[in-house]
């Protein structure tokens, strides 16, 4: 009777046996059909829907066929009746993962690894879940872990240098992204990120940058110059392409976006090819165009800019993440400037840097819009520092730590990322500053007679002339790449050359004297106001006439 | 008709048929002009007769066949190479520098020949003039990896070690298949305090993967597998010299019981000297390798039938890492030369002791198994002219005078950071730094410039070239008061010298075997009080030392007795040590031999980590 029982339920209706169903299925899927082996195994599962089997083929018929979400939504049932697949829990977790659901995978790989000992690519993947969910030193720790067995392993390289930046560790991530370079030549977004850090955090001077640039460019130009260029009619107005990268949004919204308003409001076309994150810019003139870029290829943003036909093409991303700068090298506009937010050298000699044709005058902001952006008292006894969000060099704490040795003021650093305000808890502690003396304020309501330090790497000049506009006093230390000669540049404009040092010790004596209340200067603000600095309009003029003397 | 000549003979290079080549340039007229000569000079050069492309270079240079005042930079510059290479260096530079000393706005000089000056002004040891010009061919060429790693080596080398590593990433990046690179960068990270320790090990195992990607670790089951055999020991080193390698090799190749070792040294020293004589005296058989390509070494190597192959090079210059990647002998070891890892699964065990790495719950960045000796992992034997002690100061009022006499590039930021914190918590200290790289002025400068800029004025700094006599510059140490040691790479030799010469040592500990070498040396000679675990305790250290001059007095008395009574001198000991641990692997690997025919050895000893090195099994 019980033999019979079983052999009844072996068979379906039409006469197959469970096991028949499988091996078909199993057949199917190895020849690539899918939507068959898919069938069987419902048969299957219609009679028995636990059958360990049958939900392990499923999984696997809907991975190899790409039906990824469908996969997924099986996944977990499948992994928990296979507990010891490492096919499925492996995948299965790399599905979780690029659906947002890290807590899921973390569990799958953790078991997996705890289980079935160490491999290389399920670490990678434990890794990937633990930045996800912020558990950034495991991450480091199991990326590490990859790399002690596979040093070759340049995904587990790219994600640690990514995780080290969020955790403000900008030497190490610089490392990273130099041994990355040893593994592939295929990485021209890491490429250029390694130079943007090493600039930004201060591991690069003007020589290497110049060698690592030409490097680059050498490496991930394209050698073909494709495009011809056209006599630009200067007596029409012009077509302008703006090139908008990862910039910070101060910058876009209080100088960039403004310029751009007014120049569409002379006549000029306008396109601007946006590759930030969030939502895309409110146009409201026709003269302005906005392309979504932050996805597209290098291949079909060249494709893009050519075929509006720009006369100038305006770079203001220099090497930040999603940089354009290899398809300047095919050239693709009658002019190509660099503008702004450069490193001062280039990669091809079809880009030129703006700022030094703009002479002094290099841009013109608008006072911030105050109901847009909640702004937050300046702590008491305190003394402000601007362009920290993404974390500061050794240097500049160095020089910031032998200031705040000698004064009782706080230091309010402008972070408001957790994991960047511990590291540079840590790292003023280094050099002697107590977490007491450390505030962290974002987006500080400046107010006339404050005193501000700019990063001495790479100076914020939206938020410089934010705090200038509102009176506050900055002091800058000229610096000897470009991105650190930007506030120097701002305050010589308004003739605040007493501001600008040419020395650390200069500066910490300045800030010192400053502190004291000596040279406060109270009328900054009025004298701001009534500069070129503030008018858009003006800066327009110049900026055209300008783009006009390059013809 | 003479372009199709030349062409023919290009032709002929190119596909690597050079006798034909030469057979061809020597038919050619004797007027067919000086390409001729270049042509000649380039084959013979390819053909390693360099004696003969030195006569013709000579010949043409004394104007002897082409007047001199026609020579072309062309042929300047193969002349100048020639020179540089067969030993007429001076000569070579002064055509060098007449060939590239034209105005670069009106004639652009060849970067490839500023290359070749800077590296010919490079070995010559005129590092300031070399970094000139190779910088000057970089600007217009900066694609070239050559120039990166010279200028690499030439900013390690003048104590900019993070510039120079980052050269050496630039050239590594631009070509990749020039593993030497990688294994420049894996080297000096040990010097800097950007890289941690996990980074070095995944460079060099980076390194290993890319250089010598079919190493693994052999059996090598040819050998007569009896436990209790008398061993034949391999030493293969470079610096068998006028090398720090010498103070701690000699002791050993004394110590080593003849009955059950036979000791064959592997000499690949250019220029001998009379230490190489002393150390040839106290071995069984000595090859000499200079001169010999991995492949004939090994094969040397393999037919002396060695049981134990011990590198003394690690990744410093000249090694011959690429031999022990081959697997020469069953057991291949790593000691002394270098302090991190090989990389390499065919070198099975490095030698170190518990104070240099210590036992810890933490993942060991080492490719090899470690055995920690009981005594020290260096036994060292002093110069045995060694001056009096007589320092003074101690006794007087007279500032204290901080000193180092350690690698420049080993003053790291740390140790510019520490120094100087040291030196502004002493009032009116001095510090006195000795090293031959001084004499550059870029080494000399940069370091003024990073000390300056820690608030030590010049007028603290008492900068010297080094003594050529080993006792003459022992007898500085008598002008020392209390010795800083640099960190993350500690001295070794200088850190032994100095306390032999009665100067103390203040040392900062770190995590790493190169941050970790004097605490094993402090340690051993009873002297743990100078290891500081924190900047600030290294400060108070020598805070405390400056302050008490009767204590320092007495201490500085105490050091070359307290170091003579320690193991570190105890060469007798060490070497009992030494070879009762090679004698404990040889019969770990026999008993893996005849029991698991093939077995990995490594996977036989895989967990017994912790006894490894113990004598008392």
């Amino acid at each position: 009777m019980n033999s019979i029982s079983i052999t009844m339920d072996k068979i379906n209706h039409s006469g197959k046996s469970i096991r028949l169903l499988l091996r078909r299925s199993v057949r199917s899927i190895r020849t690539n059909q899918f939507d068959d082996a898919i069938k069987f195994i419902d048969e299957v599962l219609e009679r028995q829907p636990d059958n360990q089997r049958a939900n392990a083929l499923k999984f696997t018929a809907y991975y190899m066929s790409k039906q990824y979400e469908k996969a997924r939504l099986i996944g977990s049932k499948a992994a928990s009746l296979n507990p010891r697949s490492e096919y499925i829990l492996n995948n299965h977790a790399c599905l979780q993962l690029s659906k947002g659901f890290p807590k899921e995978a973390e569990e799958l790989l953790e078991n997996l690894v705890t289980e079935r000992g160490e491999n290389s690519q399920w670490l990678y993947n434990l890794g990937l879940a633990y930045a996800q969910l912020d558990k950034f030193e495991l991450a480091i720790d199991t990326f590490n872990r990859v790399l002690d067995s596979d040093p070759s392993y340049y995904r587990a390289l790219l994600q640690r240098a990514s995780v080290e930046l969020k955790l403000g560790m900008h030497e190490s991530a610089y490392q990273t992204l130099n041994i990355l370079r040893f593994n592939t030549k295929n990485q021209h977004t890491s490429g250029a990120s390694h130079i943007f850090q090493g600039i930004r955090f201060n591991q690069l001077d003007q020589e290497a940058l110049e060698q690592e640039i030409a490097i680059w460019g050498d490496q991930y130009i394209p050698k073909s110059r494709a495009y011809e260029n056209k006599p630009i009619d200067t007596s029409k107005p012009f077509k302008l392409g703006f090139v908008i990268g990862a910039i910070p949004k101060l910058e876009w919204k209080i100088i960039v976006w403004p310029l751009i308003n007014e120049l569409a409001q002379h006549g000029h076309q306008i396109s601007v090819y946006w590759h930030q994150s969030g939502v895309l810019p409110i146009v409201k003139s026709n003269n302005i165009t906005v392309e979504n870029c932050r996805t597209v290829s290098d291949a079909d943003f060249a494709r893009l800019c050519r075929k509006t036909e720009n006369d100038f093409l305006i770079d203001v991303g220099g090497m930040h993440t999603l940089t354009r700068e290899r398809t300047f090298g095919i050239n693709l506009a009658n002019k190509q400037f660099a503008w702004l937010t450069h490193a001062g050298v280039f990669s091809t000699p079809l880009l030129e840097n703006l700022d030094s044709k703009l002479d002094n005058y290099r841009f013109a902001v608008i006072p911030q819009e105050q109901e847009n952006d909640k702004l937050n008292k300046m702590p008491k006894n305190a003394i402000a520092a601007i362009g920290c969000e993404a974390g500061l060099s050794l240097k500049t704490i160095k020089t910031w730590s032998k200031i705040l040795k000698k004064t009782d003021k706080k230091l309010a650093l402008d972070v408001h990322q957790e994991p960047i305000q511990q590291q540079l808890l840590q790292r003023f502690a280094l050099y002697g500053i107590k977490k007491e003396q450390i505030a962290f304020v974002n987006n500080i309501d400046f107010k006339s007679g404050h005193i501000v330090l700019d990063n001495l790497d790479y100076n914020a000049i939206a938020k410089s002339s934010q705090a200038l506009i509102s009176g506050a006093n900055i002091v800058t230390l000229n610096g000897e790449l470009f991105p650190a000669q930007r506030t120097a540049n701002l305050l010589q404009l308004l003739g605040k050359n007493d501001w600008v040092c040419e020395n650390e010790q200069d500066y910490i004596e300045k800030v010192l004297e400053l502190i004291d209340s000596k040279y406060k200067n109270s009328r900054i603000k009025s004298q701001i106001k009534s500069s070129k600095i503030n008018n858009v309009s003006h800066f327009a003029e110049h900026f055209i006439t300008t783009l006009t003397k390059t013809v | 008709m003479v372009e199709t000549q030349q062409q023919n003979i290009l032709k002929l290079i190119k596909a690597a048929q050079l006798d034909e080549a030469l057979v061809s340039i020597g038919n050619l007229s004797p007027t067919a002009g000086e390409w001729k000569y270049v042509l000649e000079i380039r084959v013979l050069r390819m053909l390693k007769r360099h004696s003969d492309a030195l006569a013709i270079a000579e010949n043409l240079h004394s104007n002897q066949s082409t007047p001199k005042q026609e020579l072309s930079s062309d042929i300047l510059r193969y002349i100048a190479l020639v020179f540089n290479e067969n030993g007429k260096a001076d000569e070579a530079l002064k055509i060098y520098q007449k060939i590239c000393s034209e105005d670069d706005a009106k004639t652009s000089v060849d970067p490839l020949l500023l290359l070749e000056y800077g590296t010919a002004l490079s070995g010559q040891g005129l590092l300031d003039e070399a970094e000139f010009q190779l910088r000057r061919g970089c600007k217009k060429l900066p694609t070239n990896a050559d120039f990166h790693s010279q200028l690499g080596r030439i900013y390690c080398r003048t104590g900019r070690v993070d510039k120079g590593i980052e050269s050496y990433q630039r050239a590594a990046f631009l070509e990749p298949t020039k593993t030497q690179y990688l294994q420049r960068i894996a080297y000096w990270s040990n010097y800097s305090d950007r890289f941690s320790q996990q980074t070095n090990f995944q460079l060099t195992r980076l390194w290993a993967n890319n250089a010598y990607p079919n190493n693994q670790t052999g059996s090598n089951t040819w050998r007569d597998a009896n436990p209790d055999k008398p061993l034949k020991i391999g030493f293969v080193s470079g610096d068998f010299c006028a090398h720090a390698v010498s103070f701690f090799i000699t002791p050993l190749l004394k110590n080593i019981d003849r009955k059950q070792f036979q000791v064959i040294a592997y000499s690949d020293v250019a220029k001998p000297d009379h230490i190489t004589k002393e150390i040839q005296k106290h071995c069984d058989q000595w090859r000499d390798a200079a001169g010999l390509n991995d492949d004939l070494l090994a094969a040397q190597m393999g037919a002396d039938q060695l049981d134990v192959l011990i590198d003394l090079s690690g990744h410093s210059a000249n090694n011959r890492l690429g031999i022990f990647s081959q697997h020469i002998a069953p057991i291949q070891i790593s000691w002394l030369g270098y302090p991190a890892t090989t990389g390499l699964d065919s070198i099975q065990y490095r030698i170190t002791d518990e104070i240099a790495d210590p036992i810890s719950d933490n993942k060991d960045y080492f490719s090899e198994k470690l055995i920690r000796l009981d005594t020290s992992f260096l036994c060292y034997e002093p110069y045995k002219d060694s001056p009096k002690i007589t320092t003074t100061s101690a006794t007087s009022k007279s500032p204290i005078r901080l000193g180092s006499f350690n690698n420049l590039a080993k003053i790291s930021a740390t140790t510019l950071d520490t120094w100087a914190a040291t030196l502004l918590a002493v009032p009116n200290s001095t510090l006195y730094i000795k090293r031959q790289q001084l004499i550059n002025n870029n080494a000399k400068q940069h370091l003024i410039n990073e000390l300056k800029d820690r608030g030590i004025d010049e007028s603290r700094l008492i900068l010297k070239t080094s003594k050529a006599k080993i006792q003459d510059h022992l007898a500085e140490y008598n002008k020392v008061d209390i010795a800083l040691d640099t960190s993350p790479y500690n001295g070794t030799t200088t850190t032994l010298e100095s306390l032999w010469m009665g100067t103390p040592v203040i040392t900062l500990q770190g995590k790493t075997h190169a941050s970790r070498v004097s605490s094993s040396i402090l340690h051993h000679a009873g002297l743990t009080k100078l290891i500081a675990h924190s900047t600030e305790e290294y400060i108070q250290i020598a805070q405390q030392l400056a302050e008490n001059r009767k204590k320092l007095t007495e201490l500085s008395g105490s050091l070359r007795d307290k170091l003579a009574q320690s193991n570190l001198l105890d060469h007798g000991l060490f070497a009992t040590e030494f070879t009762n641990n090679i004698r404990e692997k040889w019969q770990l690997w026999c008993y893996a031999r005849n029991t698991e025919q093939g077995i990995d050895i490594k996977e036989k000893i895989m967990g017994s980590q912790t006894n490894i090195g113990r004598t008392d099994a």
